[in-house]
């Protein structure tokens, strides 16, 4: 087992009690093949680390400008700007930047380092049936280190999960399927167009896998983001339970509202959030798509 | 162990009584009431010749014979602590000379406002006047040693509560006087009245406490027959014959107890209450508590219920009237002492659960019952706290939880956990330390067996002291000198010669402190003994000594503390970024901090303070470990002065820390100038060892285990820690029980205690800028809940800055 093995995580969240049973400890992994336009964590959809500035912070004292070995950075209306092209992520401003204005997204971790930090809270995982939440990004993007990482968690007797989109080779799953306890899989969007319309990639991969990990007896939760005027059509929502019907009848499906806390993060990593108009669905909407699944005889909870 | 418990239906009148009682004090106008202090005083001036402690017997039992009378619309209890309802009364006898200085403020200054009749404020005058030079205040001040009242002047330590109060903090043996009656007490004194041998030099004193005891319950009787006479009176005058029946059982129970044994659960709650009520009439000292409650009533209320006399709905309703009743006490306190406790607190703890003094499993009906009443009255009183034993059932803790949902602060969870084997460890029996309650905030101590003020001796303040050493031992507010230091931190090397420099000064207050204290202790020996008090407190009546002569089973006192969080962060900010990185130098650091941080680069740099530091409450061995080396090396200390009764009989004499503040905090932050945490001159102080304020960014589990990692074991007087939950976190049963596996693992990793503040912020915003809509709204300020309106605003500020950890 090698716990040198090293990758690159954008934080560590403790007490996180919406992702999984119990208490637990998630890792969100950085990268993934995904590009959905309603991602609530943009700065974990590349495999390396971002630089984001949080203007709001700034005091303005551009020692940042200074520093940067780079001349990556200049002042400008909206306070530092980031000439993405020249930033190489050296970190340098951020360890200058006294007032976290300058932030890193995605540090460089051994497992044996994030190891240390899962099991501080080791205590009430086993009070709480919980443990560690492998998210993302695509936690099965970085294969071998998330791999490492579970090894270990199993190891020492902490119960582990993963949030995943699903796109990923299935010889990763069928590696990591000893050392995961319970899969919160992504079903977004049944048609395949659309899907890839709306993510980038086509969902085939992804519904080829959940099968396999039916199979394979996986403990597997359904979760599906409701997307107002994206995925809660009634078409869409007919697909996704007649698939379900078909390949995991009765499972547990969570259904997530739509939010927007992610979007001030485009802004601090120079990116555009396209759905900036779009409202989170009310509680009656999603009432309604609750019932349309218990109807079909599926186990339903809301936002967890 | 409970077995009949289901969940509450109350019926319609029982709510609505519940509702009117608590709408009426809430909204009647606090005032002063002026006939304490005039009973009292009238009776100093006739029994002047006599001992102090019995010329206080004899002004207590001419209050309990001739202070006005009455009982409210629907009440089903007797007793008020002062002539109308929500009125304070006046304790001239521990201090005047305030009341001359803010007489004409009381109704307009910061927080808890009173007003005051035009006659009331004359004859006011008149009373003050006669007790000036004669008060407990007056005595410290003319005995207290120059050291003290240097280090008062600097803030390093504060007492101004206990010059201006009594001492409080005590839990009276009620079961004993259930058991026993008042007459009880009054038969052991004279039997040992009689025994005595005269012509021994010892038995004087003794003679004189034994006769004050009996005067002070001769009144205890007194006051309950007048009621009994008042209810019949009221019962013969009532139309409604429901009400009539009512205030008929009242007068009965009124002419039973306190004089006699409590027969059934109601004749008990009458008692309770009455000994609890004129123990604060007899003295002001606040914290007077509860105690367990659920232990010592269950037998009348197992009993009752299996004769079929009473259902627990009606449990329910009179511990209801009981807990508004607890909310009627109100205290008036000069400004300087009510800076250190907004929201006009009277600290009147319950503690639930826990284990019995074998050892069992105490949770039973009634434990679940005071819930539900607590959940229905939802008042600052009583303070509850709920104790927390791996032998207790889940539904108890879930019902706790469920409690701290509603949003008022309560309960406050204690762990058996840490807390018995801390008592042991102090000397404390198996069985008493199995039977501990709380006093006042977090303070756990022995019911009947403990004296007075176990708690809330002198406030040291730890940021003023670190402030101090930085400067080379001088104050630069007062330019008062504490310990004489050859350097500033200017000249310093390491962080070891400051940790040094820091402890020397820090033993020198601890000394200082324990100097003064001495001092006021036996002013308060001197000045204001009290004998009803005494007569409820074990082995008083045997040893023939008051509580504060060393008639206590037990004598363990303790302190709050302030600004520990405060001191941990700027050490490790001082050893990380001036001393490992040189960041900046040892005199550039003592520079931004004389300037406040002025300018933009004093703005640069102390955010550097607060960013590129290690801050406790983070899970970061780093600050934590400071910390905790901090509080240990304060400790030691400590441990080593006794209090004034070592050698005349308790078991201790001793001191331990506690870090509960109430909301001393923000005043204590007043005089402290910037520190090297990043916080700025005269900005609040870390509540105890609760994280400061938004610097906790990682959640609740990584506080929790910061606090763990303390000597917590060795904070006898308790570890307070605060956490605000977001109300969304509870909302399904899930979320209840991550908040139990939270609380549980908590304690198996030897937490001592946590409250929960389960406001919004956006709640608490609104109530800041509508106070009228936010009538009673219950905040948790620390260790203590109070109404959100009488806070002053910067205690309001605070509270909505604490971090709100949405799970």
């Amino acid at each position: 087992m090698d716990t040198c093995v090293k990758g690159i995580i954008s934080e560590i969240e403790r007490y996180a009690v919406k992702d999984g049973p119990g208490i637990r400890t998630v890792i969100f992994l950085k990268g993934c093949p995904l590009r959905c336009k309603w991602c609530a964590n943009p700065e974990t959809q590349q495999t390396i680390s971002q630089l984001m500035y949080w203007q709001n912070r700034c005091i303005g004292c551009r020692k940042c400008i200074q520093i940067c070995p780079n001349q990556a950075l200049s002042w400008g209306a909206c306070g530092i700007e980031i000439t993405r092209s020249k930033c190489v992520s050296c970190g340098a401003c951020v360890d200058h930047c006294n007032s976290q204005a300058l932030i890193m997204a995605g540090e460089r971790k051994t497992v044996a380092e994030i190891m240390k930090d899962i099991m501080k809270d080791n205590p009430y995982y086993q009070t709480s049936g919980g443990g560690v939440t492998f998210s993302g990004g695509e936690a099965a993007c970085q294969s071998d280190f998330l791999y490492e990482l579970a090894r270990e968690c199993k190891k020492q007797g902490i119960s582990t999960c993963i949030e995943t989109c699903g796109y990923i080779k299935w010889e990763v799953f069928q590696k990591l399927l000893p050392y995961i306890d319970f899969f919160y899989y992504d079903l977004k969007i049944i048609d395949e167009e659309a899907h890839r319309e709306l993510t980038g990639v086509s969902n085939s991969l992804i519904l080829d896998n959940f099968c396999r990990l039916v199979n394979a007896g996986a403990n597997i939760t359904v979760r599906i983001p409701i997307i107002p005027g994206i995925n809660n059509t009634d078409k869409n929502i007919h697909n996704t339970i007649k698939f379900l019907l078909e390949h995991a009848p009765g499972c547990h499906v969570s259904l997530l509202p739509y939010h927007r806390l992610g979007m001030s993060k485009y802004e601090k990593l120079d990116m555009e959030y396209s759905l900036e108009e779009l409202a989170p669905p009310s509680d009656r909407e999603m009432h309604r798509i609750r019932k349309q699944f218990e109807n079909s005889g599926f186990y339903i909870t809301i936002g967890e | 162990m409970y077995c009949k418990y289901r969940k509450c239906n109350l019926t319609y009148k029982q709510l609505k009584r519940i509702q009117d009682l608590k709408s009426a004090s809430i909204h009647a106008e606090q005032e002063v009431c002026i006939e304490r202090a005039r009973y009292l005083t009238e009776a100093y001036r006739e029994h002047v010749a006599e001992p102090t402690i019995k010329k206080r017997a004899y002004a207590f039992k001419n209050v309990l014979n001739k202070i006005n009378l009455f009982i409210e619309d629907g009440q089903l209890l007797a007793g008020n602590h002062a002539a109308s309802l929500r009125a304070a009364s006046i304790f001239p006898e521990y201090c005047v000379n305030w009341i001359f200085e803010e007489i004409d403020e009381l109704a307009n200054r910061p927080g808890d406002r009173f007003q005051i009749r035009k006659e009331v404020r004359e004859e006011l005058l008149e009373i003050a006047a006669w007790w000036k030079g004669k008060t407990l205040e007056d005595r410290c001040q003319a005995t207290l040693p120059q050291e003290a009242k240097e280090a008062y002047r600097m803030h390093v330590l504060s007492a101004n509560g206990n010059m201006t109060s009594g001492d409080g903090h005590i839990m009276l043996d009620f079961e004993a006087l259930l058991k026993k009656g008042a007459q009880g007490i009054i038969d052991e004194a004279t039997e040992y009245l009689n025994a005595l041998d005269l012509s021994d030099p010892s038995s004087h004193h003794k003679r004189i406490f034994y006769e004050s005891v009996i005067i002070a319950y001769e009144g205890m009787i007194d006051y309950a027959h007048r009621y009994a006479v008042l209810a019949r009176n009221m019962a013969q005058k009532e139309t409604d014959l429901s009400r009539r029946a009512e205030l008929l059982a009242l007068a009965a129970n009124c002419e039973r107890v306190p004089q006699y044994p409590a027969s059934t659960f109601y004749e008990g709650i009458q008692a309770v209450w009455f000994a609890h009520l004129l123990s604060q009439i007899e003295s002001n000292g606040h914290s007077m508590s509860f105690g367990r409650l659920d232990q010592y009533l269950y037998p009348y209320y197992e009993k009752d219920l299996a004769e079929g006399k009473i259902t627990q709905e009606d449990a329910t309703e009179l511990l209801a009237c009981l807990w508004i009743k607890a909310f009627g006490v109100v205290k008036i306190r000069p400004w300087s002492h009510t800076r250190f406790s907004g929201g006009d607190p009277t600290y009147q703890n319950l503690t639930l659960g826990g284990i019995t003094p074998s050892g069992e499993d105490a949770v039973n009906d009634l434990t679940m019952i005071c819930l539900d009443s607590v959940s229905l009255t939802r008042l600052t009183q009583p303070n509850v706290s709920a104790r927390f034993n791996e032998k207790n059932p889940q539904e108890y803790l879930h019902k706790c939880v469920e409690v701290i949902k509603l949003g008022f602060g309560m309960p406050a969870m204690h762990g058996d956990h840490v807390m018995i084997p801390s008592l042991i460890n102090r000397g404390v029996s198996l069985e008493d330390a199995n039977n501990y309650a709380i006093v006042g905030c977090i303070e756990p101590i022995i019911p009947g067996k403990f004296g007075y003020r176990s708690a809330g001796m002198s406030f040291t303040n730890f940021a003023k002291v670190l402030e101090i050493t930085l400067n080379g031992g001088k104050d630069n507010q007062t330019g008062l000198n504490l310990l004489k230091q050859e350097k500033t931190l200017a000249e310093m090397d390491s962080i070891e010669e400051l940790r040094a420099a820091y402890d020397r000064q820090m033993a020198y207050v601890v000394k200082t402190r324990v100097s003064g204290e001495h001092c006021i202790d036996y002013a308060v020996e001197e000045v204001v003994p009290d004998a009803f008090c005494s007569g409820l407190v074990q082995d008083c009546l045997r040893r023939g000594k008051n509580a504060k002569e060393g008639g206590s089973v037990y004598d363990m006192v303790t302190g709050p503390e302030t600004g520990i969080t405060n001191v941990a962060n700027s050490l490790a900010a001082i050893q990380k970024i001036v001393f490992e990185e040189k960041r900046i130098t040892p005199k550039e650091l003592l520079g931004y901090l004389h300037s406040n941080f002025a300018g933009e680069e004093g703005e640069n740099i102390r955010r550097m303070l607060v960013n590129k530091a290690p801050k406790f409450g983070n899970d970061d061995d780093y600050v934590d470990k400071i910390s905790s080396d901090i509080y240990l090396s304060f400790m030691k200390e400590q441990d080593k002065y006794p209090t004034t009764r070592i050698g005349r009989g308790p078991i201790g004499c001793l001191s331990y820390p506690c870090t509960a503040t109430i909301s001393g905090n923000v005043p204590q932050g007043a005089p402290v100038g910037a520190t090297p945490d990043g916080r700025k001159a005269g900005e609040p102080l870390s509540e105890g060892c609760s994280p400061y304020h938004g610097t906790d960014t990682i959640g609740p589990t990584a506080v929790l285990n910061s606090i763990s990692k303390m000597p917590n074991h060795l904070i006898t007087g308790g570890n307070l820690l605060n956490i605000r939950l977001s109300p969304s976190v509870m909302s399904t049963d899930d979320g209840i029980v991550k908040v139990m596996n939270l609380i549980q693992t908590f304690f198996s990793m030897d937490g001592w205690h946590v409250q929960f503040n389960v406001t919004s912020t956006k709640t608490l915003l609104d109530a800041k800028e509508h106070p009228d809509n936010y009538k009673d709204l219950v905040v948790r300020v620390a260790g203590y809940s109070a109404l959100f309106n009488d806070l002053e605003e910067k205690t309001k500020d605070d509270i909505i800055a604490r971090t709100e950890h949405d799970l």
